[in-house]
């Protein structure tokens, strides 16, 4: 692991966070808040510091939102609630859906408010690797990676936050605005 | 506001301008006047303002119209419901639903006749095992809502026209 | 229609449910293709009572007899009589359990 690619990662991650709006320290922080970069400052270690960045973004990526297309089995979920998707479509042979329902139909490349639909180039189920609504729940998934990601696995932060675009999924959905979305890589 | 220029049913439209918020199923509706195409719910829950989008490529799918903008559909070929029968004749499809009685309110025809077609010309192209038949319709006909029939004989109508030209739609000898 | 009532549409009073505005078909679910037995169902044409009787149609009310059918094959499948519409899968699931 060269000091370069563990730079890029930290600044890959630094940059997910700097997206946040409020400036709460680490251990105050609410569930719908983020901490602010400058408040991982005091970790000293860069593989805690690390660990930090990735507990906090934690927050991010279990949200119902997030998690609502990152299912274990073959339907997304919608809404704040995480109900299931209605129409009822399903994951299909690629992630895109069934033939006569695929993701792409509805979900085009923008949010479109006057149907209320969010959308974005790349709308398509996550794969089963990255099932966060798990069997288990979804924080100790993250656990598990946490300690991956110390032991061996550092690179797996930053190959899981490429480069993103930020994405907003539109009036009353609030929460999610500019948080970039790790794209397909 | 942006330009759309469409092509319905063989036919040029435009080029006109709509506003960005213009949903298709509006400009079908409301600009042109097509109104065989139904608004329904306004949420893709119900797809009875599905039409036919045609791809360069050869190949179909459904869209709804309710909740993506005129203007995406900027260049696009499109078939509604007023563009199945051919010089007032009626599409394989549509014999069938009338002889089926396949329809009720007929509210969701024009959605399970453009999801039917659909089905049909893909069929053509890919042909399906006949015991994987019953599922493939269900499949393709699922995303439909109707209230008045219990999808039972729009169903065999649409099994009926396949069975009846099983050369083109089912894969021989299974 | 009547599997919907019976199995499917879950619609609570006032704010909990429609009554906020928002409801739509995402909601308040109601029977597709996929939730019927489509190929497995028998339909019995009753012949008509004398020979230059009209055909009739009755609709809606054929769907009376829908409901208790169903609930009656629930009883009969796990031996729970409920009580309340819609019985929904978790309710189901809590009768199996």
């Amino acid at each position: 692991m060269t000091s370069e690619l563990r730079r890029q990662i930290l600044v890959s991650v630094a940059a997910l966070t700097m997206s946040v709006l409020t400036n709460d320290a680490i251990s105050d922080t609410a569930a719908d808040k983020l901490a602010s970069p400058e408040s991982f400052a005091s970790i000293a270690a860069p593989e805690q510091r690390s660990v930090a960045y990735f507990v906090e973004l934690g927050k991010v990526l279990t949200h119902p939102r997030c998690v609502n297309c990152h299912p274990a089995g073959d339907r997304p979920h919608q809404g704040d609630e995480s109900r299931l998707h209605q129409p009822p479509v399903t994951r299909g042979v690629d992630g895109h859906g069934l033939a006569a329902m695929r993701c792409s139909i509805c979900h085009q490349g923008a949010n479109f408010d006057p149907g209320r639909v969010p959308g974005h180039p790349e709308w398509h189920l996550a794969p089963r690797e990255m099932a966060w609504r798990a069997k288990r729940s979804a924080r100790s998934a993250f656990r598990s990676r946490i300690a991956n990601v110390t032991a061996a696995g550092r690179w797996r932060i930053s190959s899981t936050i490429s480069a993103a675009t930020p994405w907003s999924a539109g009036p009353g959905r609030p929460g999610l605005a500019a948080i970039p979305h790790p794209a397909r890589r | 506001m942006t330009t759309l220029a469409i092509k319905i049913n063989g036919r040029a439209h435009g080029p006109t301008d709509v506003s960005d918020d213009l949903t298709l199923n509006d400009f079908l509706r409301e600009y042109l006047g097509m109104t065989g195409t139904k608004f329904g719910c306004g949420a893709a829950q119900c797809l009875s303002c599905a039409v036919i989008v045609d791809n360069a490529d050869g190949t179909s799918f459904t869209s709804p119209t309710c909740v993506v903008s005129a203007a995406s559909f900027n260049g696009k070929s499109i078939r509604t419901v007023e563009g199945h029968a051919k010089d007032g004749k009626l599409s394989a499809l549509q014999t069938a639903f009338i002889e089926k009685f396949a329809f009720q309110c007929g509210y969701c025809t024009a959605g399970f006749l453009n999801e039917g077609q659909v089905l049909l010309e893909r069929l053509a192209k890919k042909p399906v095992a006949r015991g994987d038949l019953e599922t493939t319709i269900v499949e393709a006909l699922d995303g439909h809502i109707c209230r008045c029939t219990g999808y039972v004989k729009y169903h065999e109508a649409v099994r009926d026209v396949i069975l009846a030209d099983a050369k083109r739609y089912l894969i021989a000898g299974l | 229609m009547g599997v919907g009532y019976a199995l499917l549409e879950h619609l609570p009073p006032f704010e909990d449910g429609p009554g906020n505005g928002q409801w739509n078909l995402g909601q308040y679910l109601v029977a597709r293709g996929s939730d019927l037995p489509l190929h497995d169902l028998e339909i019995e044409v009753l012949p008509p009572a004398t020979p230059n009787e009209h055909p009739k149609g009755m609709a809606e009310v054929v769907m009376i007899p829908v409901v208790p059918a169903l609930l009656n094959a629930i009883f009969d499948a796990t031996g729970r009589r409920f009580q309340s519409l819609p019985v929904t899968p978790t309710m189901l699931k809590g009768a199996l359990a």
